[in-house]
């Protein structure tokens, strides 16, 4: 209960900081209204003029759209960690948020929670604006419960990739810029997973790199459940879903508190020795 | 009773050593006050202390918790403030909501973290400026904010890691007066680092001097200038014309005399009483003595002799 408080309190700085420079706030609402807006614009005229997009798919648009909405909350998702972690380092938190013994936890799962929320509003606000304006084809809410079923498992997984990724912190001495965990995933998951148009395009013995990523799983069954994609196997994407998370969370905090160990061995927290 | 007990510490950074081979014991209720130059290792002495470091060799205890199995429980019960004003100082919060924010961190929560936080900001005098922005407050006022969130849940243990540097005077005195009130009204035991010998000679029961990450001196102030000064200053203000004075100071070559605005001043052997000595070749040699004063050695003196230069 003392440890729900902590991660609460530290929610409720983050928004204190957003709500501070609503400016800021504004420009990454429009920011991801843009980030969709494009990829859109840029299916539109692919589903119209290329004959193999329209032989594969009925509907490329919303193809795309379920595609790029799903990846980019995943991306900033795993990212989030890292940015907490960095953010408090050069601010000279870091250190003090460790003489609590769950203050760098309340750090890391506030932050985590907090932008799974105001990640996920902006975009049910991007799906019901353009389901309300466009009248997006190809995406229905025929399946919605399965569907949130499978994203939080798909979620219990991002967070422990997150921990992984926010671990090289301190073991890699990663201390400011991008880190390599989450450009790696990003950029095989973007390329080989189904973000932006179906793995059958590649030969069969290229398609397994997408595979071992769980965003594949979870693109491929939303684009049922919530799109007009092939049918699937609700089970068997629940089992493979549920084991990603149950070896990627466990896996994720063993590492992220093997790191933490190494930054007290190596004053890795602070910049004061 | 013990509440630190650290038994053979060491720690590296690299080919650095940051300590080397430290044993000390800390009393409950004690101020014990940790002298050293930049780079001593004080620093990591507290932080080994509340284990956000971890040593390579050596054992310990603190508040009776294994000091490497048992962080958590330690953590749990240590306090610290970080030598710079801004360190866990949220600037996007105000003042009180930056106690609030730590009240919470540190396990309070309701009423409870409400009223001890009040309380805190009347003992620290930032009532008035408590919905001010933290960015917005002086560097003093930072400091002392600093030390509220270390004192919100009243920790048996409190490390300040030198707490008043960069501080003004008035400042200085304030946060040195809250320190001592802390321990007297809470019973707090305090680990204090800091490169003022004023303030660790006011503060400390005992002193621990270190140099290189080893322990070159750990006593009370008394003892360390008995046992560590081997000479002390005579000041005699006295009417002296230049000859007079010459005499004087050849007469006693050996205290390594000094003469300038009408003073005096003598080094002699500690304990050597040779204060009448000295008067009484004043008063044969009919000099009008206005005062005499026998200055004890300085800490700072023994400082500097135990870890060389100035």
């Amino acid at each position: 209960m003392k440890n729900i408080k902590i991660i609460l309190m530290f929610m409720k700085l983050k928004l204190r900081a957003m709500l501070l420079y609503p400016t800021g706030l504004i420009l990454d609402i429009v920011k991801e209204y843009v980030n969709v807006g494009i990829w859109l614009f840029v299916a539109l005229f692919i589903e119209k003029s290329s004959v193999s997009v329209q032989q594969t798919l009925t509907n490329y648009v919303g193809y795309v759209f379920i595609g790029v909405i799903i990846f980019q909350n995943a991306d900033k998702l795993i990212k989030q960690p890292f940015a907490a972690i960095s953010k408090a380092f050069w601010e000279k938190r870091l250190e003090v948020y460790n003489t609590s013994p769950f203050g760098i936890w309340g750090l890391v799962v506030g932050e985590f929670i907090f932008a799974f929320i105001f990640n996920g509003l902006i975009q049910i606000s991007i799906i019901l604006a353009l389901a309300h304006f466009v009248k997006l084809p190809g995406v229905s809410f025929k399946n919605i419960s399965v569907f949130i079923l499978f994203y939080l498992l798909f979620i219990v997984s991002i967070f422990g990739l997150s921990l992984i990724s926010a671990s090289t912190f301190f073991t890699l001495e990663v201390k400011k810029g991008r880190e390599p965990v989450s450009w790696t995933v990003g950029t095989l998951v973007r390329l080989f997973s189904g973000v932006y148009y179906p793995v059958t395009l590649f030969p069969v013995w290229l398609r397994w790199i997408g595979k071992i990523f769980p965003h594949y799983y979870i693109l491929n069954s939303s684009r049922y459940l919530i799109g007009a994609g092939s049918k699937i196997n609700n089970f068997n994407i629940f089992i493979i879903l549920l084991l990603f998370a149950l070896f990627l969370l466990p896996l994720g905090i063993v590492v992220f508190n093997r790191s933490m160990a190494v930054a007290e061995k190596r004053s890795g927290m602070s910049t004061l020795v | 009773m013990s509440i630190i007990e650290l038994n053979h510490i060491s720690k590296y950074f690299g080919k650095q050593v940051a300590l080397n081979n430290v044993s000390v014991s800390i009393n409950e209720g004690e101020i014990f006050g940790v002298l050293g130059k930049n780079g001593a290792g004080k620093t990591t002495l507290i932080k080994i202390i509340c284990t956000l470091l971890i040593p390579e060799k050596g054992e310990g205890s603190v508040l009776g918790y294994d000091l490497i199995r048992e962080d958590k429980f330690i953590r749990s019960n240590v306090s610290l403030v970080a030598p710079t004003v801004d360190v866990g100082v949220d600037p996007t919060l105000t003042v009180k909501e930056n106690l609030m924010f730590w009240a919470v961190v540190y396990g309070l929560s309701g009423k409870d973290a409400e009223k001890r936080v009040n309380e805190t900001l009347q003992i620290l005098n930032l009532y008035n400026v408590r919905d001010r922005w933290a960015m917005e407050i002086s560097a003093g006022m930072r400091q002392k904010l600093g030390i509220g969130r270390a004192i919100l849940v009243r920790h048996p243990l409190l490390l300040l890691d030198e707490p008043t540097v960069k501080l003004d005077l008035e400042s200085k005195f304030t946060v040195r007066e809250f320190i001592k009130e802390v321990r007297n009204r809470f019973g707090t035991t305090i680990l204090l680092t800091t490169h003022y010998f004023d303030e660790a000679e006011e503060l400390s029961d005992r002193i621990m001097i270190i140099d290189k990450g080893s322990i070159v001196a750990l006593d009370t102030v008394a003892n360390l200038k008995s046992k560590l000064s081997d000479t002390e200053k005579i000041v005699i203000k006295a009417k002296a014309s230049k000859d007079k004075a010459r005499l004087i100071l050849n007469r006693f070559d050996s205290f390594s005399p000094e003469y300038a605005n009408g003073k005096f001043i003598f080094k002699v052997p500690i304990f050597s009483f040779s204060m009448e000595k000295i008067l009484k070749v004043f008063v044969d040699m009919d000099m009008e003595i206005e005062e005499a004063t026998d200055i004890a050695p300085e800490l700072e003196d023994i400082f500097f002799k135990l870890t060389g230069g100035r």
